[in-house]
């Protein structure tokens, strides 16, 4: 079950080669002139690799480096988490390039948790499977290119 | 990343630069003559050909089985005192290699826990690898997948936090029925504390999963424990305070700590001492040590902080250096703070630990017993204890006077000639200045020992040290218990394991209740 919520707390996922500021990625609920739904593109993720069967994964999809940098995401995704296994479409999308950041929402408190250092404590991943040193992985690594073939994009994607 | 990690002991301040002992090291084996560093060769192949010919290369072999045990424990000589009963825990690194790759850095090691049951029958021992998040996934992969603490491991998978490469390897913690490993830059492992099978990560509260929980906790006359972890990226520190129970009483943050490296701490009856060393998180690297730079210019900073207000902060400024480990630390009556430290500078850490994994020599800038004195002006003084047998480490005194003006302080010292490692166990005496000590020969390397103090006992050194040795001879790793008002008299019980073990860290002592 999908369901798109107004703001994911996506947590930034650590500065730069550290673990500290986790702020929210901002994700608009209604379509706005930012996240045009005409398209006809789609991207199916599929995740790997969860450990608890418990609680959501939460996830924005990001379409530039400065949102992705940012947290501006034009589309977020929570879904609940039930098996070991995960997966849902981002639909009606624009080609163009892409990158996912989704983590999993554990304890079901809609947040990435983090310890006192900022540290997440919660399972989180990108699109691509790219990791970062102790910190988000770039923009370069984590974007990937969707064309309105017909058929979804699919992102596997392994949680740590 | 964050954090500190791991880095421990300097035991084994190689090398040459301060030994006594007449002929130590004579018989360990000469070093290869070329003993400069063979570049050509990988770690693997560099500690391979030295072992061939280097006695002393035991210390830092693999592990032979990730679990270990003997059911009883030959007794070489003495029996074991009356009234000396419980579990002698140890922790080190012990998995050096896998799929022909050899850790660069000696403190990157898995950590193996062992526990020696003494009781009048006899000692058992059990050793088990702690099964780290880490130790799990490289086993089932067959190689190291996490760049750890000084060792850089190529295709690494991804690390999303310290504890992703925690080697649990340093010190271990008996506390509220449980049993901790501890490492230095991420979550203690809970272990049974009789079969050392690991339980997970240990989270003390809300908050808290994942963070640092360095390996030399103080533990108060009345049970209190004092620990903290240090995030040298943020310059900042957590300090923990828990119950004897095992609960978490509180953690406060320290900010605006400089990113100096730190091992250990001491406590006085009233104040928390933090020492902050030359060796500074401050540049770009691929490991963790890599990005701590000596810099001798920066001095150290000492932060004193009140256990009853921890805001209550008042600093201090010392010469350079850089240490791993600190005696007992007291207070006088006009406020003066006085402290013991083994010091010395970054050349074990940055040379030393990583030579013995290759295998080769290094002489690093032997460590010294000092005192150093805070007056309650704000000045700090350094006083040179002892100079002639250096070499100073694994500094252990009566838990019974923790934060008060101890009497005496027990080192591992005398460093071999030709070899990493020291042959001595020491005692210091404040009061009068002497040293006297055992000294295990020239083929045994000696480890930590532990001072207990003998149950009902008023003496400040009427008790035992027990501690491991490993003697190169025989290739087996002993088990000491000294009295240590006569520790000139050597061991009144030496026990024997069937194997040898890896030269360890830190112990504890849990006594049978
Ligand atoms: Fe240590």
């Amino acid at each position: 079950m999908n369901k798109t919520l107004n703001t994911i707390a996506l947590a930034a996922i650590f500065a730069t080669g550290t673990a500290s500021c986790a702020h929210a990625a901002d994700v608009p609920a209604t379509p706005t002139s930012a996240t045009p739904t005409n398209g006809t593109a789609e991207i199916t993720v599929d995740i790997r690799g969860v450990k608890n069967a418990k609680g959501a994964i939460m996830a924005a999809l990001f379409d530039s480096e400065t949102g992705y940098k940012t947290n501006k995401g034009v589309r977020a995704s929570t879904t609940n988490v039930t098996a070991d296994t995960v997966s849902f479409s981002f639909e009606h999308l624009p080609e163009g390039e892409y990158a996912i950041k989704l983590f999993h929402d554990v304890n079901g408190d809609g947040e990435m948790n983090t310890n006192l250092f900022g540290m997440p404590t919660e399972p989180y991943a990108f699109s691509n499977n790219a990791t970062g040193n102790m910190g988000p992985a770039k923009w370069v690594k984590a974007k990937f290119t969707v064309t309105a073939t017909g058929t979804a994009t699919v992102q596997a994607i392994r949680l740590n | 990343m964050t954090l500190d990690f791991t880095r421990r002991s300097a035991l084994h301040i190689l090398g040459a630069g301060a030994s006594l002992g007449a002929g130590i090291g004579a018989s360990i084996g000469a070093f290869a003559k070329s003993s400069t560093a063979n570049t050509a060769l990988s770690d693997f192949e560099s500690f391979a050909q030295s072992s061939r010919k280097n006695p002393w290369t035991l210390g830092w072999r693999s592990v032979p089985a990730s679990d270990m045990s003997t059911a009883k424990l030959r007794v070489v000589s003495g029996k074991i005192p009356t009234g000396l009963s419980g579990t002698f825990y140890r922790n080190g690194p012990a998995l050096f290699e896998r799929d022909g790759l050899r850790l660069h850095h000696w403190f990157d090691g898995d950590g193996m826990v062992h526990a020696y049951h003494i009781n009048a029958d006899g000692v058992s021992h059990t050793g088990r690898m702690v099964r780290t998040d880490k130790y799990v996934r490289e086993e089932k992969a067959g190689r190291f997948l996490a760049s750890a603490f000084g060792t850089k491991i190529d295709n690494p998978a991804p690390v999303s936090g310290p504890d992703d490469f925690n080697a649990a390897n340093t010190s271990i913690l008996p506390i509220g029925g449980e049993l901790l490993a501890l490492w230095e830059g991420g979550s203690a492992y809970r272990l049974d504390d009789m079969t050392l099978e690991t339980l997970g990560a240990k989270t003390w509260g809300k908050g808290l999963k994942g963070m640092p929980f360095s390996a030399h906790p103080k533990v108060d006359t009345d049970g209190t424990v004092w620990n903290f972890g240090q995030d040298v990226f943020h310059n900042r520190l957590l300090v923990y305070k828990i119950h004897a129970n095992g609960e978490l009483a509180g953690v406060h943050l320290l900010k605006n700590v400089a990113p100096g490296m730190i091992h250990d701490f001491c406590i006085t009856k009233k104040h928390l001492i933090f020492v902050v060393p030359s060796f500074q998180a401050v540049q770009q690297s691929d490991t963790f040590l890599g990005k701590f730079k000596w810099l001798p210019q920066e001095g150290q900073r000492v932060i004193v902080v009140e256990k009853d207000n921890l805001d209550a902060r008042r600093e201090y400024e010392l010469p350079p250096g850089f240490q791993f480990h600190y005696g007992n630390a007291w207070e006088d009556n006009v406020g003066d703070i006085r402290f013991s430290v083994c010091a010395g500078d970054d050349s074990f850490i940055t040379k030393g630990a990583t030579a013995v994994m290759r295998g080769e020599k290094f002489e690093p800038t032997p460590t010294y017993l000092a005192h150093v004195v805070l007056y309650k002006n704000g000045k700090a003084r350094v006083e040179k204890v002892s100079k002639e047998r250096a070499a100073h480490e694994f500094p252990q005194f009566n838990s019974n006077v923790m934060g008060e003006n101890a009497r005496y302080l027990y080192t591992v010292g005398d460093s071999f000639e030709d070899a990493p490692g020291q042959s001595s166990i020491l005692k210091h005496d404040f009061v009068s200045g002497k040293i006297t000590g055992h000294n295990y020969g020239q083929a045994t390397v000696v480890e930590e020992h532990l001072f207990l103090a003998r149950p009902g006992s008023s003496r400040e050194d009427e008790g035992w040290l027990i501690g491991t040795t490993l003697n190169l001879e025989t290739q087996r790793t002993q088990l000491n218990i000294i009295d240590a008002a006569h520790i000139e008299d050597g061991p009144v019980c030496i026990l024997e394991l069937p194997y040898a073990l890896p030269l360890g860290f830190h112990g504890a002592w849990k006594g049978t209740a």
